[in-house]
Formats: structure tokens, sequence, C-alpha cells
């Protein structure tokens, strides 16, 4: 009886060591980072207050910097290889392009993503006195019978906030160049499924950020790790680009989401890699095509270490891209996520836990 | 002298502070009741809320719909002040073999776009058990087909809604407590505008509804010179059927069952339906008369609205399910609450007109 009683309690002990969320249940864990990291607003150009978080987070010990587009990184460690691990601060959203005379806003869009899901919704302007709130209008046309044959494009969408002249809009603080992003709530589907807006990439940022947390960074020995939050990379991976300029590395590891096609209206002729089944290697995209001599090491890594990780293809580009002509090799690190580029983008806890440990075992074994 | 100033300035902060309490107290109401779904048909949770919110001594009845009624006061003409209760939402019609939801709704909408501003956003499932949260799913951006992309419009509807609760069969989702016809809504969030004004789904039958709740909870205190009925209606979003011109059902039902002899209505007026341009939000309730009716009801609100300085707006002869079943009264009138962007998700209407409206009827009714 007591052998018994040993014996289970040594697999409970066994099985919840084993587990990708072991050993990442406190207060900096990948899950609890990256709620708190989607309330952040972010649109692209305007990622400050996501950059200042996270180098507000970081440990003193290491020597951040920061230039003057708001990419931020450190580097640990010394001599070849030199690897790279990169996940970018902005969101979709809005720039208030100009203001009309009865008082609505003109906006730019940041980034892609259908106007359709933001017509009659929840916005709000960031301005510098604060946040202010505010519709997107439906088409004008809206309650007619013929209201879906007009087309619903960002050049067409007006803010309304409530006031119906630009002298108001000015007393509330909204000015041209103010950022726009969408009302953001995070909708818990499960104790381990999210869907929220911002999720692409703000989970990469958790992730890389529950690494540092828990990497040994005095123990970087024959190797050079990097580690950077970028910015501006759903209009053109321009901080990625500026990080080129200055960088000279031998692997980049961009941490970003992989579209999977496990949602109810997508084909699952490609990317179809069901969430909850770990990381995920993003071998292809429109990017890139990582060689395959190094995903395989990845995936070795994976195995070695016990973290669930799969190989998959998908489309989008990524952060690592800009750094191929430089002769560096870009292998981008996943987790797979449904409804890209929506406001209820959906992840599971696991597969972020997974991506974790994956960084932290890469910086350990690569 | 002084002394008559010190009072002067007591009165007038006592004044203020009641005022203010009164202002509170709509918005307090409407905070209460904002997240209780009410879908045609599904009225019970917010009938039950309506009876909590009232003082505990006051008796209520029923009708067989669910309509909810109050009689206060004894003596005097009779008069029903009666308002709708229910939201336009939807019920779980069929359980994909995935695990996603399928809906359907008993009631036509104000616009053809009323399921497309759905996609893409948080949605609740009201089971026996509590709520459940979800998504209602759409493609992702970056893998979707080129035809799907092209017709995204027509994808938008409610033949392709499929709500995502975060499980993989029915046999999970109906874990969750979900059960056939159980009601869905979308996710209640009023968003604070410029001014005094708010938006939401459907705010402007929430609003109706803490309105006639808080002319209730005052005059409920006091002595009333005639005798009152409190009418919060179910189902007038539903038709009547054979009723020409189209009437609400549960306006029907009630005007069965009342032996008022003055019918005052309380209800919404769309703004964006207007042909002429002369309603606006903020500019004061609106009093729905017929052409060449002679209300004295009606002539007893202007007096009113004159003596408490409250500005009015007028329409003639609209076209109301609500006010339908009254209409062969003499003796009915309609005061509305202004509303822009009605039956979109974030429905916009301004405090100013709706404390206009309750110190209107309140007035009278005292």
């Amino acid at each position: 009886m007591i052998r018994k009683t040993i014996m289970l309690f040594l697999i409970i002990f066994a099985l919840v060591s084993c587990s990708p969320q072991g050993n990442i249940d406190d207060n900096n864990s990948p899950w609890s980072l990256l709620k708190e990291l989607i309330l952040i607003p972010g649109v692209s150009g305007a990622e400050e207050k996501v950059v200042d978080f996270i180098q507000a987070s970081l440990p003193e010990t290491l020597e951040v910097q920061r230039d003057n587009m708001d990419n931020i990184w450190f580097t640990v460690g010394e001599g070849h290889p030199h690897l790279l691990f990169v996940a970018h601060t902005d969101e979709l959203g809005f720039i208030v392009t100009s203001i009309t005379p009865s008082g609505t806003l003109k906006v730019r869009g940041r980034g892609g993503f259908f106007p359709l899901m933001y017509e009659g919704h929840s916005i709000v302007v960031h301005t510098k006195d604060g946040p202010v709130e505010g519709i997107v209008s439906p088409r004008e046309n809206y309650r007619q019978r013929n209201a879906k044959s007009l087309d619903f494009s960002t050049e067409l969408l007006e803010i309304y906030l409530g006031v119906s002249s630009k002298e108001e809009v000015h007393k509330l603080g909204v000015f041209e160049g103010d950022s726009i992003t969408i009302r953001k709530e995070i909708v818990e589907l499960s104790a381990d499924i999210l869907a929220s807006r911002a999720v692409d990439d703000r989970a990469g940022c958790a992730a890389m950020l529950a690494a540092v947390f828990r990497i040994d960074w005095t123990n970087i020995k024959g190797k050079t790790v990097s580690f950077a939050w970028d910015v501006q990379e759903e209009i053109g991976l321009n901080g990625a680009s500026r990080l080129a300029e200055t960088m000279d590395v031998d692997y980049v590891f961009p941490v970003d989401t992989f579209v999977s096609s496990d949602g109810p209206f997508d084909s699952k002729r490609f990317a179809y890699i069901p969430l909850g089944s770990g990381a995920v290697v993003r071998a292809i995209d429109t990017s890139i095509i990582a060689p395959q001599i190094e995903f395989k090491k990845v995936m070795d890594i994976a195995r070695k270490n016990n973290i669930p990780t799969h190989l998959g293809n998908t489309r989008g580009g990524n952060d690592g891209s800009v750094f191929v002509s430089q002769g560096t090799v870009d292998i981008p690190l996943s987790w797979p996520g449904t409804y890209s580029h929506s406001f209820i983008e959906k992840i599971h806890r696991s597969d972020l836990n997974a991506l974790t440990d994956l960084i932290m075992a890469l910086v350990k074994d690569w | 002298m002084k002394k008559l100033r010190i009072g002067i300035i007591l009165l007038l902060f006592v004044f203020s502070f009641f005022l203010q309490a009164n202002s509170d107290d709509i918005t307090q109401i409407l905070n209460e009741i904002f997240s209780v779904a009410s879908p045609t048909g599904y009225e019970d949770s917010m009938v039950s809320t309506i009876q909590k919110l009232l003082p505990a001594d006051l008796s209520f009845e029923k009708d067989s719909l669910g309509s909810l009624y109050l009689v206060l006061g004894d003596g005097g003409e009779h008069l029903a002040v009666l308002t709708g209760i229910d939201e336009t939402g939807y019920f779980v019609s069929g359980f994909d073999s995935r695990g996603y939801l399928n809906l359907d709704r008993a009631v036509s909408v104000g616009t053809p776009l009323f399921d497309s501003f759905q996609f893409g956003h948080p949605m609740t499932v009201w089971t026996q058990a509590g709520p459940v949260s979800g998504v209602l799913a759409l493609p992702s951006l970056h893998i979707i087909s080129r035809e799907m992309r092209n017709d995204l419009q027509n994808i938008f509807s409610l033949e392709n809604a499929l709500v995502d609760i975060g499980v993989r069969s029915k046999k999970e989702a109906q874990a969750r407590g979900i059960e056939m016809l159980d009601p869905v809504t979308p996710l209640a969030r009023i968003s604070q505008l410029a001014g005094d004004r708010k938006s939401g789904p459907s705010l402007g039958t929430k609003v109706c509804t803490s309105l006639l709740l808080d002319v209730a909870a005052e005059v409920s205190l006091k002595s009333l010179g005639q005798k009152t009925t409190f009418v919060w209606m179910a189902q007038t979003k539903y038709p009547a059927r054979r009723s020409r011109p189209r009437a609400a059902l549960g306006a029907v039902l009630a005007k069965k069952n009342l032996s008022a002899v003055k019918f005052l209505i309380v209800g919404i007026y769309p703004l964006d339906n207007q042909v002429e341009n002369h309603l606006s939000l903020g500019a004061g309730p609106i009093l729905v008369t017929s052409e060449g009716s002679d209300s004295d009801l009606n002539k007893i609100i202007v007096d009113m609205a004159s003596r408490l300085n409250i500005p009015l707006q007028n329409v003639t002869n609209i076209e109301s399910m609500l006010l339908a079943p009254f209409l062969s009264s003499a003796n009915v009138s309609g005061m509305f609450v202004p509303v822009k962007f009605s039956a979109t998700p974030n429905e916009v209407v301004d405090f100013r007109d709706v404390r206009s409206l309750v110190k209107l009827i309140s007035s009278i009714l005292q």
C-alpha cells in the first residue's frame, strides 16, 4: 500500500514537471504577460507604451539599448554564432489624418485588415491627454435595403466622437497624427484559450519576456545572444530593417504568429496545426524558406527538451526576412493562431508556454 | 440678510445635489441592467431585474408573454405608461460537429448589416448554468481564398454565423451547459462619448427600460392623483399576426389587458431613418403626434415641457409597431428618445434627452 502511494505520488510529480506549463505559473508567466501586453495600445509608429512596458520589465543587469525608432534590444555573450530573437511590438489600427468640419475623424489604416470588422464598433483614440472613445460610423445607407452593395473601405471610414465641430474635437484633445485602436476586450473562451486583438504579436513579446526571466544570462558561453523587440512590422518590417542595418547576426528567430487554418472558414490544405498542439517552426511563409538543415536542428533541440513542436507552412511575412540577404539564417518560431488580424485572434496557453520553452532551449543548446 | 444669503446658498446646494442624485439614478440603473440579456422572447431575466430594482413592497403582475405590470396610485383617469424591453438578439439553433454553434434570430432587424456587424466580435451565450463567452468566427486574413475575400460582405451573413466557444465537439459544447435555443447576444459594453453621450448595443431599448424604472421608483414613493400602470413589454420586436398596420405583439396584448383611457408610449426614434433632417441628439425628447389628432395627453406634455423648460422635438405620422395598437385610442402619446446609429453595435443616446424625459414623465404623473 505504501509503495503504491509513493508510486502514485512520483507519477503525479513526473507528470507535473514534464508538462510544458509545469515550470511557468508565476506572475511572469507568458500567459499573464500576454494579457497585460494586449491591453497596451501600440499602433505601428506609436509603440512607445508597449516598448516602455517591456523595457521597464527587463532585469536591470541587462544592458538595454533603444534607438530613435523605439526598437529595444540587449546582447549577452560573445563570439559566434550570434543568435537574435525578435518580436514586434506594434499592432494594427489607424492614424488620424484629418478632422472634418462636422467633427468626425478621417483616418489611414496601419497594417492589413478587413475594414468591415470595424463598422459600427467602438474605438479608442490615444491622445497625449489620454484615451478618447469613439465609434466607427456605419456606412451612410446602412439601414437601406441595398446597404450591402456599398464597399466599406478605409477611405470611406469615419470616426464619430459625439461632437459636431472641429473645435469640439480639438477640445477633446484629439489631433491629426493620434493613433486609434479598437476598444480591446480579452475574451476568455476557457482557462487556456483567449481571443483578443493584438495577440499578434504581443504573444511573441510575452514569450520572449518570460524567457528572459528564466534564462541564466551569466551562463551564455561560446555564443552571442540578442533579444530585440522591434517596431513597425505591420507596415513594412521597418523596425527590423533598421536592426538589420546595425546588427550582424548569424541566426535570426522572429517570434510571431503561425496563421493556422484551424478555423471554420479556412481550407485545411495547408497551415493546419490545431491550437493546443505546441510551438511551431514556421519553415515556409510568404517571405522566406528556412534552410532544411537549420529547422531540423530546431526540431532536434525541441525533441531533446521534450517541447511539443511542429513544422508548418503558412502565409505572411516575418521580421527575420530582412536579414536574409546579408547571409543570416532566418527561422521563424511561432504558436498556432486563428482569426489572424482580427479582434478575436485566438491562442492556446500551452502553445505559448511551449514557445517560451523552445526559446529558452535554443538559447541553451544552439 | 446674511442669513437669507446663506439659506439661498444652502438651498441651491441641496437642489444641485438633488439634480445630481437624479442624474446619477438613470446612469446607475442603466449600468445595473445593461448587461442583462433580453432578446425577444427571452425577457425573463430582465423582468426579474426590474422587479429587484424596485421597492420590495410593490406588487407586480405578468401576462402570458412575460410583460411586467406595476399599478401605482388610485382614482382619476387611468393612465398607462409602456415601453418595450426586448433587444435584437440570437439563439442557438444548432451544434456544428466541430463544436461551433449555429445561430438564428426570430425577429427582423433595422438594417441588412445587423449580422455582418457581429462577425469577429465577442458574443455571450446565456445558459441555465450562466453565461458562456464566445466569438463569432471569421476567416483568417492571411490565408483566406481570393474568392472568399472578394465576397466577404456576403460571407458575413447569418447563414455563416458560427460561435466559437473554444471547444471541439458538440459534446464539449453541451458539457459547457449550452442547450438548443439558449439566447445569444453581442457582448454588452457601454462606451462613453463626448459630452453626455453614451453608446452600446441595444442601448436605446435599455435606456427606455431604465427610464421607466427610474420614473416608477421615484413616483412609487409619492401619492399619485391617478391610477397609473407601468408596463415593461416583452416581444415588441415581434409582429402580431394579421395586424394592420404591423403592430408589436407585446403591445397588442398589453393594450388588451389594460383598462386605461390614456396611453403614454416610450420608445426610441432612429435618427438615421429620417427623411427630414430636423431631428437631432440632445435637442430634447421627440413627441410623436398623429395629424389631425387632438390628444389631451399631448397638450399636457407640451404644457409641462414648457413649464419645465424642456425642449421637445416633434414628428407626425410615423410608422411604429409599438404605437400601432394604441392609435385607435383618443388619448395616446408617443415620447421617443432620439437614437443615432440604431440597430448597430453602438446605438448612441444623449443623456440630456433621457433626463429630460424622466423629469417630464415624473412631473406629469405627479
